[in-house]
């Protein structure tokens, strides 16, 4: 019997119709050779998926090193194929009933492997996933609770984007499942667009029923501001950073006190590299929400490291650039709408004379706007300019509102709902529209919650996100007021349009959405810590299926409602409520001794 | 067979050392003793050093603070993961558990094994935190009047965990291949006839003396003699040691430096430090080590540090100290002078160096500072002699007092220490205090008894106990802030104070006993304390009739 018949023989017993079609593809995706050890190993577009000396010892080596942090319980999620050589080596060391699944892809290249390798003892103990990657996420999550995706990368990196986009599907699915409750620190910035998105992330993880601790930052904002009055440059500069370094270790101490399970930081949050890196050591979980234009805002690089988790608002080059200055996870996570704050809302008639205009743009003063914004004046409708940092106006001087002061976030809902055709241009700091212009700014997002009609400057990322029955999208300025021109008149299609792009918003885009993606993504990457505890493991009734080889435990978690998440700090407390009478035992002693050491704080700073 | 002790001595180098004394007692107690220790396992090499230890147990507790605080695992796990490692300790079936760990994780830890025999914080029943035995309760709140203590830690530890004997110094093993690694080490650096180290930091910067003093200090003793300089530390005290070294450069410093901070292990540092002549340090430990090793060790003692708790321990050893009136201050000081610093002089530090090293007279010192010599006293004990410089008389004279008081107290044996035949310097203020203190004393006594009776009654009347509760708190307070102030009964207060804070009973009647106890102990011993004070002065005046008498 051929190899192949006898591996088809086996997945049949797993799954008939992934066994047919095995039969049926066409292969050829590898090309096979013998490496050095006499075993075979195998090519795609003339590059190594395997070493050409020894595959079975790298595969060995690959399934050691993964191993270390696999944990039981855990279900393995394995991506990339090739000849499974380190599937089967990971399988072969990890104990029998530990769950692995293997997505495949590509069939052809499947078919190509299992041609010349045996799945005999070890392939049986695969599941093999296989279809839409909708349906291999849907797999995973009816299957498993508790996910760590290894990937075996000479394999993976030949179906890069499939990978991604299986990731993603599974990040979605598993977010949707979450029943844990975590406590996050959310760490704020002292001023600046990340300090509201900073309340709308407090709010939105607070409606998800998780514990918030807010570190704000801004109460600091007045005095961080008074050190203008420094007027050396340097001198400034020095005390600033002073400054920012003991935010960061009011943060650390913050910590200190109510240990969170994870620190969301917001871009310009004022944290350290010494205070993260002390924040590791304590082994206190990081991720930053980079809510900035990455080629604009750079101190990222800095940072890089000194994060366990980033989320950035672009793509492609940003998620490669970050993870070529050493981010160890970095993901696509774009801004959004708070609908509570943002929203439909009527007028006075003062309000409507203040706020109301046919075209209004909001927004500062940045080089392209100056360049662009122009156009709209002396058109015979009324346009009003919103905005700060608008020195030297000259043609806009007419049209600029309240001299150019910074405008609140209530004022902006009034504007946005006040006028007809709103400008929504990208900041840049050359001519025209950005030519690497890809991520959407949270305009964007606050103008459809509005339910406002808006222009906008199109970008790489925005059809993901909204679609073109939603707003206006020009590619040129000098789309921009032939666009303006058409809509002004046709306020029914504006409407329309405006009341599209708020459905979807509160269907896709409020932080809410946003902070699921986010939990479902650390979850991900930290499947025994985080993804544990969002799944429920920290739970009474899972606590007491894990305390098997410790009876003595199982009384004092019976205590907890099922459904509590039960923490030592909690166990220890059922223990010192029974008071002076009580006869403690061992277990109680044990767990109390524990307590204290959870207690202690000094060591954060 | 052969008792068996287990030690909790968890977290600090320092620490370890200094319990050295105390296997030796234990094996005066005990021969053939098996001891096993506990402790971190960040301190498991300096344990290694250690004699007389069977068994090294360590845990990494450091890790169980970080994953307990930050919940990176579950109680479950967590829990799994301590019990596997300290339940098959209680199959030994300790004797007794000694814990030199004074906190209250530990004190869990302790009653776990259940041992009739424990020392040091542990546990009552119920969970509430109690310290067994004398000397370790003397321990826990001696820093309340911390001028009068005049027992080293090393002695406390030694009389805690066993109990008296025959003087035993620190001591380390040093291994034969690190004595030949020192000299390889060293002589890389150059030859000098004498190498002295020094220890320019401290686990707090309040506890070291000033770099530049290091510095100048080294380069007036270099002037003087050929002497070379093995310079010890941690890396995070490297700034200080740089700065240490450009005053010594700058100050004209001739000898041959060995800068070995941060790159030594602990085994490679004791055999450092045994290979010199001498050590000037601030308080720290490799200080201990030094002195484990036999090395001389000159210990510039300032900022919070007392010496007499953690100076350098027994004969051939030396403290600096600054008569300053703040010093030493307290823990959770912020200070924002470091005065202290600035009164001992860097060349009368170099000059006692070379008085140590043999080759010059006792030097004169500035009036600002004190200078002793450790020695062991009629007790036994580890002890210092003033030897410059001159102490405040009524602190003196009540430290030697009290030293005495509560080493016959504790032991309930006669100490051997000569006690000056002197009055207490402050009689006539005594007399006043006990007038007021006795009268309050002997009501308190009767309201405990009262409170005692309430707990036997059944049913206990509840409201009525309550407010006798109150009262007798509210009593006591007044009774306290009355004692306090007095050196002459203000320690018996604090005693009393640790004696109601450490009940051990389970009901209400039984820690009422325990209450009642403390009062009438506090009464008794105040009583004796008096009479004794009293026959002081009259022996004396006696003395001073007989004395005029025969002319």
């Amino acid at each position: 019997m051929t190899v192949l018949k006898q591996n088809v023989g086996i997945l049949r017993q797993l799954n008939q119709v992934f066994a047919a079609q095995i039969l049926q593809a066409p292969g050829g995706a590898l090309s096979i050779q013998p490496a050095k050890s006499g075993m075979p190993t195998a090519l795609f577009n003339s590059r190594y998926l395997h070493s050409a000396y020894d595959p079975v010892r790298e595969a060995e080596r690959w399934a050691e090193e993964r191993i270390k942090d696999c944990q039981a319980g855990e279900t393995l999620v394995v991506l990339g194929v090739g000849l499974l050589y380190h599937v089967q080596a990971l399988r072969e060391m990890l104990p029998h009933d530990q769950i692995m699944m293997v997505v495949v892809p590509d069939l052809s290249e499947f078919a190509d492997c299992v041609s010349v390798r045996s799945l005999e003892g070890w392939g049986e103990r695969v599941m093999w996933l296989t279809g839409s990657m909708t349906d291999m996420a849907v797999q995973v999550t009816q299957k498993a609770k508790r996910v760590r995706i290894l990937s075996y990368e000479p394999a993976a990196t030949v179906h890069h984007d499939t990978y991604e986009h299986f990731r993603l599907q599974l990040r979605d699915h598993l977010a949707q499942q979450l029943s844990g409750a975590l406590h996050i620190m959310v760490v704020g910035p002292i001023y600046g667009g990340s300090l509201p998105i900073a309340r709308y992330v407090v709010n939105a993880l607070e409606g998800l029923g998780h514990r918030v601790s807010w570190v704000d930052h801004s109460p600091h904002y007045a005095g961080y501001k008074n050190l203008d009055t420094i007027r050396d440059h340097r001198l400034r500069l020095t005390v600033q950073q002073r400054m920012s370094e003991t935010l960061a270790v009011i943060t650390l101490a913050h910590v200190a006190e109510d240990p969170p399970d994870l620190v969301l930081a917001l871009s310009q949050a004022p944290l350290t590299m010494a205070v993260l890196e002390q924040m590791r050591r304590k082994k206190v979980l990081t991720a930053m929400w980079f809510v900035e234009n990455f080629r604009h805002l750079t101190y990222w690089q800095q940072m890089v490291s000194g994060y366990d988790f980033w989320f950035v608002m672009q793509q492609a080059a940003c998620l490669d650039a970050f993870r070529k200055a050493g981010a160890k996870q970095v993901s696509y996570l774009p801004l959004a709408a708070e609908p509570d704050i943002h929203q439909p809302m009527t007028f006075t008639q003062e309000e409507r004379h203040e706020f109301g205009a046919d075209v209004s743009f909001l927004g500062a003063g940045y080089r392209n706007r100056r360049q662009i914004l122009p156009s709209l004046v002396g058109q015979g409708w009324t346009f009003k300019l919103w905005g700060n940092e608008w020195d030297n106006p000259g043609p806009l001087a007419p049209v600029l509102q309240r001299g150019g002061a910074r405008i609140d976030t209530p004022t902006t809902v009034k504007i946005f709902n006040a006028t007809s055709v709103n400008i929504n241009l990208h900041s840049y700091t050359g001519d025209g529209f950005d030519p690497e212009g890809d991520g959407v700014n949270p305009r964007t997002f606050e103008l459809a919650s509005c339910g406002a009609f808006q222009v906008v400057d199109a970008r790489t990322l925005l059809p993901a996100l909204f679609d073109e029955s939603m707003m206006a999208v020009i590619n040129s300025p000098d789309q921009l007021l032939p666009t303006v021109k058409t809509y002004l008149h046709d306020p029914a299609r504006r409407v329309a349009m405006a009341g599209l792009s708020r459905k979807h918003v509160l269907e896709a885009h409020t932080y809410g959405h946003r902070m699921k993606t986010f939990l479902g993504a650390v979850g991900m990457a930290s499947p025994d810590r985080l993804g544990a505890i969002l799944q429920g493991d920290r739970q009474a009734e899972s606590l007491v299926a894990r305390s098997e080889q410790s009876p003595e435990l199982i009384p004092m978690l019976k205590q907890f409602p099922q459904g509590d998440r039960v923490e030592l700090v909690d166990v220890a407390k059922s223990i010192r409520k029974k008071g002076p009478e009580a006869r403690l035992n061992r277990e109680e002693l044990l767990i109390l001794m524990m307590d204290e050491y959870r207690q202690e704080k000094r060591d954060f700073l | 067979m052969n008792k068996q002790v287990l030690i909790i001595n968890i977290t600090r180098m320092g620490d370890l050392i200094q319990m050295v004394p105390l296997l030796s007692r234990l094996e005066e107690e005990w021969p053939g003793v098996g001891i096993d220790l506990i402790v971190d396992k960040e301190f498991a090499h300096v344990a290694s050093l250690i004699p007389g230890i069977r068994q090294v147990l360590m845990f990494d507790f450091q890790l169980l603070m970080d994953e307990s605080r930050v919940r990176a695992r579950d109680v479950v796990a967590l829990y799994q993961d301590l019990a596997h490692w300290v339940q098959p300790l209680l199959q030994v079936g300790y004797d007794r558990v000694v814990n030199l760990t004074f906190n209250r994780r530990s004190a869990f830890l302790v009653k776990y094994f259940g041992c009739s025999d424990e020392r040091g914080m542990s546990t009552a029943l119920d969970g509430s935190f109690v310290v067994k035995n004398p000397w370790m309760k003397y321990f826990v709140d001696f820093h309340v009047y911390r001028p009068l203590n005049r027992f080293n830690i090393v002695d406390l530890l030694a009389l805690g965990g066993s109990g008296t004997g025959s003087f035993h110094p620190l001591r380390l093993d040093v291994p034969q291949d690190m004595q030949k690694w020192a000299q390889t080490y060293v002589r890389q650096a150059g030859t000098a006839d004498e190498w002295i180290a020094i220890q320019v930091g401290a686990s707090d910067p309040m506890k070291a003396w000033r770099p530049e003093y290091f510095g100048q200090m080294m380069a007036r003793l270099s002037q003087q003699r050929p002497v070379g300089f093995v310079l010890i530390g941690t890396k995070k005290e490297e700034a200080d040691v740089r700065e240490a070294i450009r005053c010594y450069r700058q100050a004209g410093g001739l000898g041959i430096i060995c800068e070995a901070v941060g790159q030594t292990t602990v085994p490679q540092l004791v055999a450092l430090l045994e290979l010199c002549q001498l050590m000037v340090t601030n308080d720290t430990g490799p200080m201990h080590m030094a002195v484990g090793v036999n090395t001389p060790v000159l210990n510039v003692s300032v900022g919070h540090v007392n010496f007499w708790e953690t100076g350098p321990f027994g004969p051939g050893h030396w403290v600096v100290q600054p008569d300053i009136i703040c010093g030493p201050c307290g823990f959770d000081k912020v200070c924002p002078h470091h005065a202290c610093k600035d009164q001992i002089l860097p060349q009368e530090v170099a000059e006692l160096c070379l008085h140590l090293l043999d080759a010059r007279p006792f030097p004169s010192f500035s009036s600002k500072v004190r200078v002793y010599e450790g020695g062991v006293n009629e007790d036994q004990l580890g002890t210092f002699m003033i030897r410059a410089g001159t102490e405040e008389p009524r602190i003196a004279w009540y430290a030697e007092y009290w030293r005495q008081y509560w080493y016959e107290s504790f032991t309930c044996f006669p100490s051997r220490v000569p006690f000056p035949p002197t009055v207490p310097p402050d009689f006539p203020e005594c007399e006043q205090v006990w007038r007021r203190l006795s009268p309050q004393l002997d009501q308190l006594c009767i309201h405990a008894d009262t409170v005692l009776d309430m707990c036997r009654q059944r049913p206990i009347p509840v409201d009525l106990l309550k407010a006798r509760q109150h009262q007798l708190s509210v009593d006591t307070l007044t009774m306290q802030q009355a004692a306090r102030p007095s050196l002459a009964f203000g320690p018996l207060a604090m005693a009393f104070f640790r004696d109601t804070f450490s009940l051990e009973a389970a009901t209400l009647s039984g820690m009422a006993e325990e209450n009642v106890r403390a009062y009438h102990a506090f009464r008794t011993r105040g009583a004796e304390n008096y009479t004794r004070l009293e026959e002081m002065c009259s022996q004396n005046t006696r003395r001073a009739l007989y004395a005029r008498a025969i002319g």
